[in-house]
């Protein structure tokens, strides 16, 4: 569904992400896991078209997108979670999730998708009114999902989800996401929290400075001795 | 005296605060101080003055004043929301990624080119806006309202909740505030950012564009320089209410228009326009980030 054929992203001089080739198949949960600077984050930001690869190409269904503007990717249904959230903050509960469904024209689905997202997190519902930069970062990320969600995307790109949150709330953001991906969004999840995530996948990709140095299926991850030293902490 | 001063103050507020909200929304969106934003205001009153004598010479003037006085408006503002429009894909948008001083210069370079093509083509002197409605008007409370001034407050006042409106109930507005807090996240959301902006700077220029105008009425004479000293008394208000902060140029252009003609009246007519900026000057002690400003800290 979605493949990355050698990519190559710079920030000016700087090679973040070194000729690395993704795929993620329809219906998959997929994860990226790698220690702080090893270029998930970017991986993802040209996924999403804010940065733009020097080389290598994007694409998704089938399709061209490394040149696409970011707007109209959401468009096309892929979706973000941003690391560090990005809420606006000072717009409402309310509004950030109008602001999900932006790029939705017409508002007839606009309501069924709200009403989910309400049911999904119910301390959404009753903040509704609140300025989204007064949330805690546990629903402050709740709100980061449901906005992702209003847009109905056909795969979801989650950044770090579980980063900073207490544990019971990344156990119910864990619950969340496997309930996003039964009901049939694609995910590709970046994570720092390597054993929940793999857990989680079917598949994973292992990234150090810029390069995938390890992949295969979440078992395979979880038990490869490597992996297991430098991110499980075995 | 004190109603007599109030009105005044509101009349000439009014027009600054029109103006600042151009000012505001570009810099809230850009962090960018629009320089030639004054030079739009300018140019709303130079058509102002053309269109109007154009329907005045094809007679439509003498048959209809209303609907002279509105065609004047209407394409006055059509006219500067392209020039704003213009301004910013040619002078800004190459600059987006550049150097924060570069758009700035960019900018001080379109208000000179502005000034000096007006000058070339209408002529350095002044230009007479024809007296429509006089000094008519009424008395209220020991005060001299005249027509004129009403029609400006009221116009300023249903403009400024127009567009209040429209940033916190449309779509379009809801996003423009979006990509003044994150253009980033904004973009993740699907929305355009490029066309946020290009709006942004056509609602600002269209508010210029009837300041112009009805400051042109106000005062009765226009000039190419009028733009420079409108403009940096509009970016004051807007800097005195918080820059970036809509309320805050609202706020901040009516302050300055009440302290300038309390002043002028109380203190001394001579230092009209120094008031402004002692009264920026003390605020800014107090209160570094303006009236409606949102400190730096909270600004992640
Ligand atoms: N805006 C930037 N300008 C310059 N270099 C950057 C920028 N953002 C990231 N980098 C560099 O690019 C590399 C990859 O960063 P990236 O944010 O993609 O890593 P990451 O895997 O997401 O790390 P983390 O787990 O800390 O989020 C790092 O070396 C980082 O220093
Ligand atoms: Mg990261």
């Amino acid at each position: 569904m979605l493949r990355l054929e050698g990519i190559h992203t710079f920030y000016g001089p700087i090679e973040a992400v070194k000729g690395i080739d993704i795929e993620v198949g329809q219906g998959e949960i997929v994860c990226l896991i790698g220690s702080n600077g090893a270029g998930k984050s970017t991986t993802l930001m040209t996924i999403s078209g804010i940065l733009r690869p020097r080389s290598g190409r994007v694409s998704f269904e089938g399709r061209d997108i490394t040149n696409v503007s970011p707007h109209d990717i959401v468009g096309l249904g892929i979706s973000q979670v941003p690391e560090g959230r990005r809420i606006f903050p000072r717009l409402t509960v309310m509004e950030n999730l109008e602001m999900g469904a932006y790029s939705v024209v017409g508002n007839g689905q606009l309501k069924t998708r709200l009403e989910k997202v309400f049911e999904l997190f119910p301390v959404l519902g009753e903040r509704r009114k609140q300025l989204g930069g007064t949330l805690s970062g546990g629903e402050q990320q709740m709100l980061a999902i449901g906005r992702a969600l209003m847009c109905g995307p056909k795969m979801l790109l989650l950044d770090e989800p579980s980063l900073g949150l207490a544990p019971i709330i990344v156990g119910k953001i864990f619950r969340v996401i496997k309930e996003i991906n039964d009901a049939g969004v694609t995910v590709l999840l970046v994570e720092q929290n390597a054993h929940a995530a793999l857990k989680l996948s079917r598949r994973g990709y292992v990234l150090e400075s810029g390069r995938v140095t390890t992949q295969g299926t979440g078992q395979e991850l979880l038990g490869n001795e490597q992996v297991k030293k430098a991110y499980l902490g075995e | 005296m004190l109603f007599q001063q109030i009105i005044n103050g509101l009349t000439v507020g009014g027009v600054y605060a029109l103006i600042a909200l151009g000012y505001t929304m570009v810099y809230g969106i850009l962090e960018l101080i629009n320089f030639a934003h004054g030079e739009i205001y300018m140019l709303g009153a130079y058509l102002g003055i053309i269109l109007f004598g154009f329907f005045t010479s094809v007679g439509l003037t003498s048959h209809s004043l209303a609907l002279s006085f509105a065609l004047t408006i209407a394409l006055s503002v059509l006219f500067c929301s392209a020039y704003g429009f213009t301004v910013e894909r040619i002078a800004y948008k190459p600059l987006r990624n550049a150097p924060r001083l570069s758009p700035l210069i960019s900018a001080i370079g379109v208000s000179i080119f502005l000034q000096n093509y007006v000058m070339l083509t209408q002529g350095a002197t002044d230009k007479v806006f024809p007296d429509l409605l006089g000094s008519a008007g009424f008395d209220l409370l020991g005060a001299r309202i005249t027509y004129l001034q009403v029609l400006i407050i009221g116009v300023s006042f249903l403009l400024m909740l127009a567009l209040h409106l429209y940033v916190t109930k449309t779509r379009m507005g809801k996003a423009m505030r979006a990509v003044a807090q994150d253009k980033v996240m904004a973009s993740l959301v699907g929305i355009n950012v490029d066309s946020v902006i290009s709006v942004t700077f056509i609602i600002g220029s269209g508010l210029a564009a009837v300041a112009g105008i009805m400051v042109a009425m106000y005062y009765g004479l226009v000039n190419y320089f009028i733009g420079y000293i409108a403009g940096i008394k509009a970016f004051t208000a807007a800097v005195l209410g918080g820059i970036g902060s809509i309320p805050g140029a609202m706020f901040g252009g009516i302050f300055l228009g009440l302290i300038e003609s309390l002043g002028a009246s109380y203190i001394s007519s001579e230092y009209k326009d120094a008031y402004a900026f002692a009264v920026l000057i003390v605020i800014l002690l107090i209160r570094p980030a303006g009236i409606f400003g949102k400190s730096t800290e909270e600004k992640v």
